[in-house]
Formats: C-alpha cells, structure tokens, sequence
C-alpha cells in the first residue's frame, strides 16, 4: 500500500500530509507511530528501530516519545477530563501527574473544567482535553489526524491555534494527518501522498 | 432468512443474543421435557402406592348409583380380609385379598414359582382356584407350590409365592401373612356374610379429566364409611425421592428462566448499543419509521427464531438419551417444545423490545451525539420482568410453593446491586490514591451504572444458583443414599421367641448378615390418653388415628434411638415408664410430651409418660414403631422379637436351613422392594446431576454473555490505553482489577442470595434441614477463575490500527 516512503522530521517541525480517502494517511500514521510493522522497510523512532521492537517495546517507545490527537477525540468517557490528562502520565509511572495534568488543562483553557466528564464537554472542549493529554508527556512527536475534522469552524480555529501555538513551544516534531488545505498551509512542510508515494 | 442470519452473524453483537438464545431454548426445552418425564412418573409412582388414580374405598361394596358412575372407566375391584388358611389340620390366619381379573392396575406384581425364588412380574392376579401366599404362610404350614389349601367352604391350588404387591395398602409388614386369591373364588369360600368386617376398594384409572370428572360425580354421595382417595391429593403425595425431584426440577425451570433472561437481557444491551449507530444513520438519510422497524426487528427476531429452533431441536435429540438413561417416559411432542422454542424468544423481547422501541423514537441527533447514555433502563426492566414472571408463570402451573423463594432471589439480585452500589461509589471517591490499575479497574465500573448494575445482578444470580444447586443437589443425593444404603436390610424376621434369639444370633453371625437391633414387640392398644379413654379424647379422628386406635399396635422398647428416626420434640427415653411417639401420629391424636398414655394388652395395663417426638424415615428399610418406650418397660408383657438383617442375594438359598430351624418365624423377602427404590434413588440421582447441569449450563450463558457483553468495552478501553503506551502488563493488571471488584462483588452478593434462599429452600425440599455447608465457597472459586481468565486474556492488546482509521 505505501512504498519507497522515506521522512524525516525534526523537532519544531510541522509537516502535514494530504491525499484523498484511501490514498494510505492514516495506514501511514499507524506505520509511524508503531501501531503497526511495516511488512518491509525500516521505522525509527528516536533513533531506535520500530520495525524490529516487540510490540512491548514499541508501546513504551510510543509512551515516552509520542503524542495523539484524534479526530473523534478518543477521550476515556468513565474518567474525568483532569483523569484523562493525567492517565498517560500514570501509564509513565511519572511523579506529579495530577499537577502536570492540572497545569495543562490550564494551558488548554480548561482548568474549571477537570471534572466533568467527557459527555459533559462540548466537542471543542473535548479536543482541548485531548490536546492537554497529548502534550502533557512532552511528546518529541505529535500525531494528528483530522484534528479539527469533528469541530465546527471556530472551535476548529481555536483547536489549531492551540496545536501550532503549544508544537512551537514544546519543540515538538508534528506529523498532521488533513483534508483541510487552510489546516495544512499551516505547517512548515506539506506532502501528499497518492497511489502509496509521498510527492512534494 | 439464511442470508439474513448470515447478515447478522456477521455482528459479534448478533452472535452473544444467538448463543444466548440457543442455550436458553436448549436448556429450557431439555428441562421441560425432564420435568414432563417426571412428572409422569412422580404421578405413577403415587398412584402406584395408591393402587389408581382413582380409589373409592369402604366397609361394603359401593352403592348402585355410585356403581353406575364408576361404569365405563377403567378399573378394579381389592376386598381385604382376614381369615384363616387351612392346611393337614393347620391353622394360619393370613391378610387375604380377593382381586379382580384387571388388578393391578399400576405397579408390578411379583410372584415367584417356588419359595425364596426370584420373583417374576404377572399382569394379573390368580386365575380362578388358585391361591397365592407370601412366603411365610408357606414356611408356617410347611406348604410347596402345588399343595391345596382350604379357605373356607374351597380348596385352593397353591401356584405361587407372593414377592410384591405393587400397592403398598397392606404394608410391607404386615404381622399377617399375606394370601390373594380370585374375586370370582370368594362367594364360594363363604367366609364373607352380611356384617363380617372387611375392606372393599375400587381401583379406577384414566386421564385426568376423567378421574377429576369421575371424583367430582362421587364425592357428594359418599357414605361415612367410604372414602375417596387421588393420586392428585398432596396428602398422597409421599415425601422421598422423586417427589423432591419433581419439586427440584419445576425449581430448576424457574432458575433457569432467571438466568436466561440474565444473559438475554445483557446480550441485548450489547446489540441495542450496536444498533444506536445504524438507527442513527438510517434516520439521518431519511428512513421511514415502517423501514426502522423493518430493520431494527427483521435483523434480528427472524433469525434468532431460526436458532431457538436449532437451540429446541438439538434439545429434543439430547432428550431422547438423556431420559432414557433417567429411565423416564418421553412425552410426546407437544407445547413444551414450543414452549422451549417461543419462551426465550418472549424473554428477548422483554429484554430487547423496550430498548429497540427507544432507539425507533429518539431522534437522530440525540441517538449520534449522546454515546454513553443508556436508553430505557426502567422500561427494559420492568418489561422483562414481566415476560419472566408471564413466562415461569405458564410454565410452572400450580406450584405456587415455589414462588416465594424465586421472588426472593428474583428481589435480592435486582435489589442487593443497588444496595451496593452506594459502596462502590464511596470507594470510587477515596480511590484517587489507589495505583493506576486498581484505579482504572474500579472506575470501569463505579462510572458505568447502567452496564455494572445489570452485569452484577446477572452475575450474582447466576453465582448463587451455581452454589445452590450444587448444595441442593449434592444434599439430595446424600440424603436419598444415605437413606438407602447398599446394604440396606433385605430380609425381615418377625415373631421370634426369646429362646429363637442366640439360634438367629449365632445363624447370623456364621453367614455374615449385618443385622439390625432385636426389638420385643408387644402387641397393645391405646386406651387412654391422660386416664381420658381414647375414643373421647381424640374428636377429630384423621385416617392415621382411626388406624392406630382400631388396631392391636406393635409396642417396642429400646436403648437407643434408631438411626432412622429424629426427635423433634422432648427427648429421647431414658427408663422404663417413658414413650416416644412417632410425631404425625402424635399429632393426629392430640399427644403432646408430657402426656399419659394408657395401653392395654394381654398381661394387663400398661402406662407410660410421653417424653417426645419421633421423626421417623418410613422408607429406610430398618424397622420402625410409633411408640418406642424406656428400656424394661415391656418386660412384663408378652412378646417377640422382630429385626431386619442384610443378606446378599445369591446366599438367600441359606434361609431354607434358617426357617427349617425356627418354623415359626416369619421370613420376610424385600429385595424386590428394595431393588424397585434402589433403582428410583439411582435414577434420581441420575437426574439430580441432568437438573444441576442443566442449571450449571444456563449459569454459565450468564457468564459468558457478561463475558462477552464486557469484551467489547474492554477492547475499546484498552485500545485507547495501547494507543497512549500502556504495556501489556497494564492491562492485564486493569482487567483483573476490574474482574476483581466485579467477581468479589458479585460472590458476596451470590453468598447473600444463598443464604437467603437457604431458608425457604429448606422448607420446600428438606423438612427445613438445610446447613450452612462449603458450597458457600464456590462463588468466590468462581469469582477466583474469572479474575485469572481476565488477566490472561484482557482483551484487545495492541491494536492492529490505530482508532484513527475506526
């Protein structure tokens, strides 16, 4: 399905990749993000081979390393939106989760909001809890696919205000997923991927 | 409907409902065509003990217009009496029944070609001139098969040797030897005039309509001397084992109703979450109502019809060997196939309908954008509820004694839940410092009322009809053995002199038979009760107290209480002086402990105080009295002795060197008898294990539609957990977490219902007598397994794709 795909990222960078339904983007982010092996070919995430990793090793790799905001949120619906901030730092064994968690639902607007919910929030505040909860590990990578593809125009605004605002703060390397051409114009590279092969 | 059977297979939704309803039609179509066997059977047996369906019996020979009801409908005619059988100027008074050419009517009569051979079953009683004798009339008069013998004005030809006699009218005891002649012979003997004392009995058969017509007809123009007696009647409905059987098995139907509908209620749930999406779609691009419910029904009723019919087919198959192992009838056919097919499909409808109705009227925006809320708890439960209650109602009949102990259970597993729940919610609020996994564990659950409630009912229910049946069934079966013993005793010897005793003695100790206690019998009657005399102390005379008043009793004094009796009030004698009184007889004639009782036999008075109450096993084979007195106080009576001894079959041939040695004891066989009950207890408890399996199996739908009905969430949670780095270790700590708190909760629940059903359990089955056993462990076994099996297999590991592309 993806062939000859060869890409790097570097910290701060933005690179968005385009093509239409079917073309391989998201089989793509999975290859990335070690969700999935590639059947041939070599993955590095932090200078460690995913190709090769268990897939114990490759959830730990993923745990420390990356970040995930999903188009439909994927929050944890029995956990409040401080528990769902604080439950990748928990999944870490880090010290201060709830703190961090606190602190970056602050970032996102939504310190009033820690225990409600996710049935309680709005869509846009759902995607700000899942903002919160990717960047709270300082993830050197950030997935993003169809962040704003649930949202409604201003609420998709303010979603991408905050992903690009806190990626150039956190020096994190963001991997976009989008259909949207004004959400790609937005990051520092573009590709579009089409019949399997990334192209400028 | 094959295509849209393999349309909905397609949906791991679709296929928890199916196998739910397979089992559950399964299950319920086996246990009904159980029950029908048993019943037949449980009704044969009480009528075999009865003689009929239907028995009129009196002092003379019915009247002409009750003749004339009885006309047309099957039936027999018993007259009982007691003469004298004469033999080379010997004289034997001997219980003689004269029968009619269709006697009997049920059971198996047993007469042998010789004495102390095996006994061969007969259709019908002696022809025309001959005679039949028990046994001991032989050993008495030195008679052989082939002898003539006169009763009365006739000679009789001996030809066999009474076995058994199917109906247990005469007692298998009797201190009488038992004689059968024809009805035909008896005008001819003379023995019978107008005013001699003896018992006409009408034995009548036929379905049930008949008899209940037939009774009906009858009961207005009965004479004080006659009486009218139905295999129907509870009061000839004796306690043992196939009574507590059919009683088991008509419970064992309403628990596994219970439970199906537990598993059908939450497989339900599962797909009414599935179909939210669908519903929501196809009202977004404009279906028609008539189109939903095309869908939302079609989908799914037609081809979970199509599996409760495999589900009763299969059942129907595995009936045929299963009853002929129990060696039970198989009833034809009939409604309960339909019934076993239909009812779980009226139980899903229960479950499934009102959630289906909610999805139909919710619109579309409501049904997409609001996930997590659960539509029409309170409807759902109150129509299956509804549909259990229509259900067990039709298809348990007229047992209204077993309703209280299924609404208990039916209210402490829907109403104990609740009563937990506030704790769950309470340890929810102090679990912040918890780690991660017992955390997340908890919060799968305390956060999610509408799928933890209904799954810690279904659980608990399921984990305490396990245990209870276990220790219900495991309680049958030990009581029904220990009654029986395999070495129950087989022969019993009456009327031994005190000089007989070192002979029998030492007789029975070269050939090894173990022997009960001798007991002296004397032979008295109630006369008095407190210096009243009998006939104005006891008003109200009970079929049991005109027995015992009209009649020499056999009186009996011993050390020590039998094992086959129990006190249940006062105590056990002590001295001489004192009696024990068999309960029921005591009640029927008024005797409380404390009472006097004054007995007159042939030395004179004899009076004793009523110290307590006996309990007495009548069918544990060892000899049994309803007054049991003080050691030495019947030393100045006269008496014999009576004990029953174990002999295996094959050296009954030593019994001829017995009889020769004492000619004037009485040998009474058993063994048919003995065999018949064995073989009753083998097969029950045959059965017992079918019920508590059938039971096991529907427990078991529950767990696995529970099982199942949580896998689906726990894929979702724990996706989500991979997606974030949560390691396999986590997982399988969060699952077992969550298996924990669920499976402790619903074991301390199940051990509550147990506990609370123990009760009325007890009354119901077991004269109250039911402990507190290690039964009580086996929910938290269980619970035990379903934590291990949950952190072996948490469910889902690492996803194949990222939610992203879901």
């Amino acid at each position: 399905m993806l062939e000859d795909i060869t890409l790097r990222v570097n910290a701060g960078d933005s690179l968005a990749i385009t093509g239409p339904s079917g073309s391989g983007k998201s089989t793509l982010l999975g290859l990335l993000a070690g969700l999935d092996v590639p059947s041939r070919g070599q993955i590095t995430l932090m200078g460690q081979g995913l190709s090769d990793a268990s897939e114990e090793q490759r959830a730990q790799l993923r745990g420390q390393h990356c970040g995930f905001v999903f188009q439909q949120f994927h929050l944890v619906d029995d956990l409040t939106a401080l528990e769902n901030v604080m439950l990748p730092l928990e999944i870490l064994a880090r010290p201060g989760a709830r703190e961090q968690a606190e602190h970056w639902l602050a970032r996102v607007g939504l310190a009033e909001r820690g225990q409600h919910f996710p049935a309680q929030l709005s869509g846009g505040e759902q995607q700000r809890v899942a903002l919160a909860r990717a960047f709270v590990v300082s993830p050197a990578l950030m997935f993003a696919d169809e962040p704003t593809g649930s949202l409604d125009f201003r609420n998709g605004e303010h979603v991408a205000d905050l992903l690009f605002d806190l990626n150039l703060q956190q020096q994190t390397a963001l991997v976009m997923v989008t259909h949207d051409r004004q959400l790609a114009n937005r990051c520092n590279r573009q590709l579009a991927l089409d019949a399997g092969k990334l192209h400028d | 409907m094959t295509s849209r059977l393999s349309r909905a297979w397609r949906s791991p939704a679709f296929r928890i409902q199916a196998l739910a309803l397979l089992i559950a039609a399964l299950v319920l179509t086996t246990l009904l065509q159980m029950q029908a066997g048993l019943e037949q059977r449980f009704n044969e047996r009480t009528a075999t003990t009865l003689g009929g369906d239907l028995v009129l019996s009196g002092s003379r020979a019915p009247e002409p217009a009750q003749e004339q009801k009885m006309a047309g409908v099957n039936g027999a005619t018993v007259i009982d009496f007691a003469s004298v059988l004469i033999h080379k100027q010997q004289f034997l008074l001997a219980s003689v029944r004269a029968v009619s050419p269709h006697y009997p009517l049920y059971g198996e009569l047993l007469a042998a070609d010789r004495r102390l051979g095996p006994g061969i079953p007969r259709a019908r009683g002696p022809a025309p001139g001959n005679i039949w004798l028990a046994g001991t009339a032989l050993d008495r008069l030195g008679l052989e098969v082939g002898d003539h013998i006169a009763l009365g004005q006739r000679q009789l030809r001996l030809t066999h040797v009474i076995v058994k006699e199917p109906d247990q009218q005469r007692g298998f005891y009797s201190m009488n030897p038992a004689a059968m002649i024809n009805l035909a012979d008896l005008p001819g003997t003379g023995v019978l005039a107008t005013g001699s004392r003896y018992r006409h009995t009408r034995l009548l058969s036929g379905d049930g309509a008949i008899i209940a017509r037939l009774r009906k007809q009858l009961e207005p123009g009965l004479r004080a001397d006659q009486q009218l007696r139905s295999a129907r009647d509870p009061a000839m409905q004796q306690q043992g084992p196939l009574r507590q059987l059919f009683l088991w098995s008509r419970l064992a139907v309403l628990l596994v109703l219970m439970l199906c509908t537990a598993a059908l209620y939450l497989a339900a749930q599962v797909r009414s979450r599935q179909q939210r999406t669908l519903i929501a779609v196809m009202k977004t691009v404009g279906a028609s109502r008539r189109q939903l419910m095309a869908r939302l029904i079609g989908s799914d009723m037609l081809p979970l019809l199509m599996v409760a019919a495999v589900g009763a087919g299969l059942a129907v198959l595995a009936s045929m060997p299963l009853l002929t192992m129990l060696g039970m009838p198989m009833s034809s056919l009939s409604w309960r196939v339909l019934a076993g097919w239909l009812g779980p499909m009226l139980l899903w409808a229960g479950a499934a309908m009102p959630m289906l109705w909610q999805l139909w009227r919710a619109p579309a925006g409501q049904l997409l954008g609001d996930h997590a809320r659960q539509s029409g708890g309170h409807r759902t439960l109150t129509a299956v509820v509804l549909a259990l209650l229509l259900l067990a109602g039709l298809l348990s009949g007229s047992v209204t004694a077993l309703w209280p102990l299924v609404l208990m259970m039916l209210l402490a597993g829907l109403g104990l839940p609740l009563l937990l729940w506030p704790l769950m919610r309470l340890a929810d609020q102090f679990s912040d410092r918890l780690p991660l996994a017992p955390r997340l564990g908890l919060r799968r659950l305390s956060r999610r009322q509408a799928i933890t409630l209904p799954l810690l009912a279904s659980l608990s229910l399921a984990l305490a009809v396990i245990s209870l049946s276990m220790q219900n069934g495991h309680q049958l079966v030990s009581q029904w053995r220990g009654s029986l013993p395999q070495q129950a005793p087989n022969y019993f010897v009456i009327n031994l002199f005190e000089h007989d005793l070192p002979v029998l003695r030492k007789w029975l100790h070269e050939h090894g038979a173990r022997a009960q206690p001798l007991y002296p019998i004397s032979r008295a009657r109630l006369t008095a009760i407190n210096d009243e005399p009998v006939r104005a102390a006891v008003s109200k005379e009970s079929d049991r107290a005109e027995r015992a008043l009209n009649r020499d009793l056999s009186l009996t004094e011993a050390q020590r209480l039998p094992d086959s009796n129990k006190v249940t009030t006062g105590r056990w004698v002590r001295s001489a002086g004192e009696v024990s009184v068999e309960a029921r007889l005591a009640e029927s004639l008024g005797i409380v402990a404390g009472d006097t009782l004054t007995f007159t036999g042939s030395r004179g008075q004899l009076n004793a105080r009523v110290v307590g109450l006996r309990e007495v096993n009548w069918e544990s084979f060892s000899p049994n009295f309803y007054f049991m007195f003080g050691p030495g106080s019947l030393a100045d009576q006269d008496r014999t002795w009576l004990t029953s001894f174990y002999l295996p079959k094959d050296d009954s041939g030593q019994l001829a060197g017995l009889v020769q040695q004492m000619p004037q004891i009485s040998l009474l066989d058993v063994n048919a008898l003995l065999n018949t009950l064995q073989n009753l207890i083998r097969q029950a408890s045959q059965a017992a294990l079918a019920l508590g399996v059938a039971l096991l199996l529907a427990a078991l739908l529950v767990l696995l539609a529970a099982w199942q009905a949580g896998h689906l969430q726990r894929r979702e949670d724990n996706r989500l957990l991979v997606i974030l780095g949560g390691q396999r270790a986590l997982l399988r700590r969060v699952s077992a977490w969550q298996a924990a708190f669920l499976a402790i909760s619903a074991a301390l629940l199940a051990n509550l219902v147990h506990l609370a059903a123990l009760w009325p359990l007890g009354q119901l089955l077991f004269d109250g007598q039911v402990p507190l056993t290690l039964w009580l462990l086996l929910p938290w076994a269980l619970a035990a397994l379903l934590v291990a099996v949950a952190a072996l297999n948490p469910g889902a590991s690492a996803p194949r794709q990222a939610p992203v592309t879901q």
